[in-house]
């Protein structure tokens, strides 16, 4: 009787487990909403994820092994790209966008600065094969893939059999960016009942849900939809926006609602990188109406004080210094380990 | 009973499916097309042409509006692809193909067998799958050589390219036929050039290539 009761008590937290997350390796945080990736159709598998991990920092992947993922997305700076406006790819040709930083991915219906990616695991196809950023076919890498000792080992373990194909290769890729999930700030805390906000912090979140949230929701900090944020438009790159995709010109000059979460990371900042410092973002909406704010943004020097207080309170270092995301020197360099 | 009835329907209708073979090809003016072989006063010539074919997956509803399709791919330079095979439901029920990948499976991100992006037909810069691709040239009034080059895609809200071949697929055909003379000749090619991206231009074009297809025994 003892025993069926433990064994009882077992399977139903072994059922709770599951229901918080559908892999060991994705973290789905109880106070974020359900993700949009469709997990059940897609299941996670720690051997492809580390796959895909080594695949991210494989320069193998562009057309002269110069450039990898990590090379615009940089995981010391949230996946971002920082000391460029505009991030660069092999012979340093300049692309026409900042990239933009990678994380909680699985809660996001299109990815890339207009919407132009619909599906996570077509994403890679961009970069891979844009002149501008890794110059290469996809026949090509899987062409050095299958000539490649170490990645025919590692498709093997991940997927049961050697076969590598652009499918495998996509998956792979998804999955190990799936596993950035950033939800571990002093913010998230605070939501949780770990730690209170400081005076100074609470009056610039306060601040923050009247001004900012509307766009910016929590606890993404984005909505996920495209808007106009009253930028000038660069008059070299001549940057429509979510319009190129759409054809709509009510979709002008509309880009996708970056998180705020990292920003201590992840500068410059907006689609074009034009801003180095937060200071700018605040100074570039004050006075602006934006979104479906009733009235233009008014922040004074307290206001904007207070509220970079409470943005860093979206950084999050343990996300940031998290060795499981880093280069795996493990599986790319074994001899030197 | 009725219950007992309708088992019985649905395992008799879910075991009966057919298969269908058809043969794909291009023509020019009722005759098979030869590639690169100058047609008409400009002299217009066909280079490449590949398109998907998109037929209903099986299934057992019997709700006309298929569920899901499968893909097949033509490629006119690649002679293995010239013969389709349609497994689908018993002939009792009558479905049209399509030309073009539908919204769902565009949506649902690159695949593999002739959805795999390795075919050459599948967008990398702006998600989404080319319905057809048709390449070539012809030689304008002042002797230059223009080059023609349609990418047609596309299926977001407005820019649907996928396009019904009508009518019905017919019991007895054998041969599924696009005549590239008919599409060429209603549009303006000289004023349209290329298309490359979705959009109106693109849905149009689908949708007269689409018109183009006749099915033969």
């Amino acid at each position: 009787m003892k025993t069926m009761r433990i064994c009882g008590l077992l399977m139903i937290f072994v059922f709770l487990l599951s229901m918080i997350s559908p892999s060991k390796q994705v973290i789905i945080p109880k106070h974020f909403p359900e993700p949009v990736y469709d997990f059940e159709a897609n299941p996670m598998n720690d051997t492809v994820v580390q796959l895909g991990r080594a695949l991210f920092y494989d320069p193998i992947l562009s057309k002269d092994g110069t450039i990898s993922c990590a090379s615009c997305h940089s995981p010391y700076n949230g996946f971002a790209h920082t000391d460029h406006r505009l991030s660069h790819g092999i012979n340093d040709k300049i692309g026409f966008r900042n990239a933009p930083a990678l994380f909680n991915l699985a809660w996001q219906s299109s990815f890339m600065w207009d919407g132009a990616i619909h599906n996570l695991h077509a994403q890679a196809l961009h970069p891979i094969t844009s002149a501008n950023e890794m110059g290469e076919s996809l026949e090509n890498v899987l062409k050095k893939l299958n000539n490649s000792t170490l990645y025919r080992k590692l498709f093997a373990e991940a997927y049961g059999d050697p076969l590598i194909d652009s499918q495998r290769l996509l998956s792979s890729l998804a999955q190990f960016q799936l596993t950035l999930v950033s939800s571990q700030s002093k913010y998230d805390d605070v939501v949780n009942g770990l730690d209170d906000f400081t005076e100074v912090e609470g009056k610039g979140y306060q601040i923050f849900k009247k001004k900012c949230a509307s766009c910016h929701v929590e606890p993404l900090f984005t909505s996920g939809d495209f808007e106009s944020n009253g930028l000038m438009v660069d008059s070299t790159l001549q940057d429509v926006g979510r319009a190129k995709i759409t054809l709509r010109a009510s979709d002008n000059y509309k880009f996708k609602v970056p998180s705020l979460r990292n920003l201590s990371y992840t500068y410059p900042y907006m689609h074009d990188g034009r801003f180095d410092h937060i200071r700018e973002i605040l100074d570039h909406y004050n006075g602006l109406k934006i979104g479906d704010l009733e009235e233009p943004i008014h922040l004074s020097a307290d206001d904007k004080t207070e509220l970079i207080n409470f943005l860093l309170c979206l950084d999050d270092k343990r996300f940031i210094f998290n060795q499981n995301n880093k280069f795996p020197r493990e599986i790319l360099l074994p001899s030197n380990n | 009973m009725q219950v007992r009835f309708s088992i019985i329907f649905l395992f008799l209708v879910s075991n009966v499916q057919s298969q269908t073979n058809l043969v794909l090809g291009v023509e020019w003016g009722g005759s098979p097309l030869i590639l690169d072989k100058r047609y008409g006063q400009n002299q217009l010539h066909i280079s490449t042409v590949k398109f998907y074919v998109g037929y209903p997956s099986p299934t057992i509803e019997i709700d006309p509006k298929p569920s899901g399709y499968n893909y097949h791919l033509y490629s006119s330079k690649d002679s293995s692809s010239h013969l389709m095979k349609i497994q689908s439901v018993s002939d009792s029920f009558s479905y049209n193909l399509i030309v073009g990948v539908d919204s769902l499976t565009n949506m649902t991100g690159p695949s593999q067998g002739d959805l795999d992006p390795m075919r050459g037909m599948y967008w990398t810069w702006q998600s989404g799958y080319i319905n057809v691709k048709i390449e070539g040239g012809y030689t304008n009034e002042q002797g230059q050589k223009v080059e023609l080059t349609y990418h047609l895609g596309g299926f977001l809200h407005g820019h649907l390219a996928a396009a019904e071949i009508g009518p019905a697929l017919p019991v007895d055909a054998n041969r599924l036929l696009v005549d590239l003379q008919q599409f060429f000749d209603a549009f303006d090619y000289q004023e349209l050039p290329f298309v490359m991206s979705p959009g109106p231009d693109a849905q149009k074009l689908s949708h007269l290539f689409a018109q183009s297809f006749t099915y033969r025994q």
